[in-house]
């Protein structure tokens, strides 16, 4: 994910200075600690403006959506508003939205929205929705504001768990959550970690043989601990919000934000400052997660046929007295197979031999187009099964592949597709010798016409007959 | 607030009912169209007070002030004795009461942020703009994405 810095370097770079400051101070905003936003809103205010970034960051609907999900809504709005993207109706939308989002409350709004609206500017998100949910606990919320509520959770919640719930394609359809994760589904959709917690114990006496049933029990438990440990957080007219440490992880664990919750504590876990309980907790939020997370369901082969025995063919004889010799002894399994790696000479990898492939003509003589195409009705007969019918075809049309005795040498020539007109030809042939031809079954239509040069012999009709070539002299 | 006709000098605009709570903003514009895009991009989150002129303008402003989250002012004004650049001085109060005409002496200066909107913003300089004590320049028609991201500037530099 690029920073917001590179970003705003990127639009700088193409003339859309105001967006890029704003990007600047947003991230200002956020982090005040962040050198480079200081860096960059100092040479804003000198005038003199920004370097091009180190890299060119990607700027995609998907740098806006990672964006939106850290909660830098100030910088998601500013490169809506300043970059054309491909998905301009998408884009649009979510620039819209964003702009009702961060919208300054109405003049007389009570200090808790004005707080709200302050906490979003620095990108505290969860923090804002939270002052929300406890002030919608103790009076209904203005029409506004029970949009921006609702704004709120499609952004970070919503949109979180189905990012988490995002599988690679092919196996989307076969996720679906565990029974246990549709136990805890109703709780943690009303941000109640103890109703989870109540459902898992439910779960857990239910099926007392799933250990993971028991392991999130424990889990839920540990965490609902916490979060009385920690007390309740009183965020009514609070002009500082506890936003570090295990306070803001337990906040995170009231509104049912396990992701939250795990990133909190997997910061609080690390480094010479790390809090001894964070680590135990992070593994209790883990757990949960990872009960929650959709399963892949196994892959199956159907059901055999009723009726279907799962009988193993007997080894021959010969392959029953190879399983026990030495031989096989020898080779093993082919697991076991490892075949030994060592550098290769140079000669041994001719690589110049791919770097031009070769393409030789091969120009079929005349002469020889009745034995390809032989060659041909070989090969088109075996592929097709259908040798059978070339035999009764040939035994159907008895003649020799001589001109036929008798006639006239001549140098016209009719050729009769004796496979479309049998008839034809037969009357032909008894014209000419003077005999009768036996009568044969009507062959079917030729698939493919192919007609030879030569003058006389057997011609083929595509992949299925043997034709007869009979030459007559005028 | 839709009239044509200014008010009368001195007459005072009725507050409005029954606000539903979102934040109010004057939009200053004589353009009736530009005046119904707006309302209709922004009011997810904004209520639109109009002013079609520099005197109805100040009329508002002497009733709404302190109700008011930003206003909107047309570069222009075409029609009117100010336009929008001098009647952001006015709010700022840069301009001796003496050198105005009456309707606009005796205003209240305004400290939420005033954004100019144009259809040619490309003809006006945003530094020079915010000398005059303007707060942005937005292209016309505006849109909610903008016009919120002005004020979040707004509210970041303070």
């Amino acid at each position: 994910m690029s920073a917001p810095i590179d970003v705003a370097r990127a639009l700088f770079a193409r003339g859309k200075s105001y967006e890029a400051e704003v990007i600047v101070m947003g991230a200002l905003a956020r982090d005040p600690s962040d050198g480079d936003a200081r860096s960059a809103a100092l040479a804003l205010r000198r005038g003199l403006g920004l370097g091009p970034p180190q890299r060119a960051p990607e700027l995609d609907l998907a740098l806006v959506d990672a964006w939106i999900r850290r909660g830098y809504l100030v910088e998601a709005l500013a490169l809506l508003v300043a970059h054309p993207f491909a998905d301009g109706t998408r884009s649009a939308e979510w620039a819209d939205l964003l702009g009702e989002l961060l919208a300054p409350v109405p003049a007389h709004a009570a200090p808790v929205f004005v707080e709200m609206h302050r906490q979003l500017l620095r990108g505290a998100t969860t923090v804002a929705m939270a002052v929300l949910e406890d002030h919608a606990t103790e009076e209904a919320l203005p029409p506004w504001a029970a949009r921006r509520l609702a704004l709120l959770r499609w952004m970070l919640l919503d949109n979180a768990q189905s990012a988490d719930a995002e599988l690679p394609e092919g196996e989307a359809q076969d996720a679906g959550p565990s029974p246990l994760a549709q136990a805890l589904h109703g709780a943690l959709a009303q941000r109640s970690l103890a109703g989870a917690h109540d459902a898992a114990s439910r779960f857990a006496m239910e099926h007392p043989a799933d250990v993971e049933a028991a392991e999130v029990r424990d889990a839920l438990y540990a965490l609902v601990d916490e979060m009385s440990s920690q007390g309740q957080i009183d965020l009514r007219g609070a002009q500082t919000v506890p936003v570090m440490g295990r306070p803001a992880a337990a906040m995170q664990l009231q509104m049912a934000s396990l992701q939250g919750a795990a990133s909190l504590y997997r910061k609080l876990s690390r480094g010479q400052m790390a809090v001894p309980e964070a680590r135990t907790l992070l593994a209790a939020v883990e757990t949960v997660l990872a009960a929650l997370a959709p399963k892949v369901a196994e892959k199956r082969f159907p059901r055999p046929r009723d009726g279907f025995e799962d009988a193993t063919a007997p080894l021959s004889e010969r392959a029953q007295a190879l399983v026990g010799s030495p031989a096989a002894q020898r080779s093993g399994t082919f697991e076991d197979f490892e075949e030994p790696t060592r550098v290769a000479d140079d000669g041994e990898l001719p690589l110049d031999a791919f770097h031009e492939e070769e393409t030789r003509v091969v120009t079929l003589p005349e002469d020889d187009t009745e034995h390809y195409l032989e060659q041909s009705d070989l090969m088109d007969t075996q592929r097709g099964g259908m040798d059978e019918a070339v035999r009764q075809a040939r035994a159907e049309l008895s003649f020799d592949d001589e001109t036929v005795a008798g006639a006239p040498s001549s140098t016209e020539m009719t050729l009769i597709d004796v496979d479309v007109d049998v008839d034809e030809a037969r009357r032909i042939l008894a014209e000419v010798t003077g005999e009768s031809v036996p009568a044969a079954p009507s062959p079917e239509p030729p698939t493919r016409r192919v007609v030879p040069s030569a003058a006389a012999g057997t011609a083929v009709h595509g992949n299925v007959k043997i034709a007869r070539v009979v030459k007559v002299g005028s | 607030m839709t009239s044509s006709r200014p008010p009368a000098p001195g007459w005072t605009v009725p507050p409005q009912q029954a606000s539903d709570g979102r934040a109010l903003v004057l939009y200053v514009d004589v353009d009736e169209q530009s005046h119904e895009l707006a309302a209709e991009r922004l009011r997810a989150s904004y209520r639109l007070l109009r002013a079609d002129g520099d005197r109805e303008a100040c009329e508002l402003l002497r009733t709404y002030e302190r109700d008011l989250v930003a206003i909107l002012l047309d570069v222009d004004l075409p029609g009117s004795v100010l336009d929008g650049i001098l009647l952001t001085r006015i709010l700022r109060g840069k301009v001796p009461s003496a050198a105005l005409p009456p309707f606009a002496r005796q205003m209240p200066r305004v400290e939420v942020p005033i954004l100019l909107v144009t259809h040619r913003p490309e003809s006006y300089s945003e530094s020079e703009l915010r000398k005059y004590g303007g707060d942005g320049l937005l292209p016309k028609p505006v849109d909610i994405g903008r016009v919120t991201l002005a004020l979040t500037d707004w509210h970041l530099r303070r």
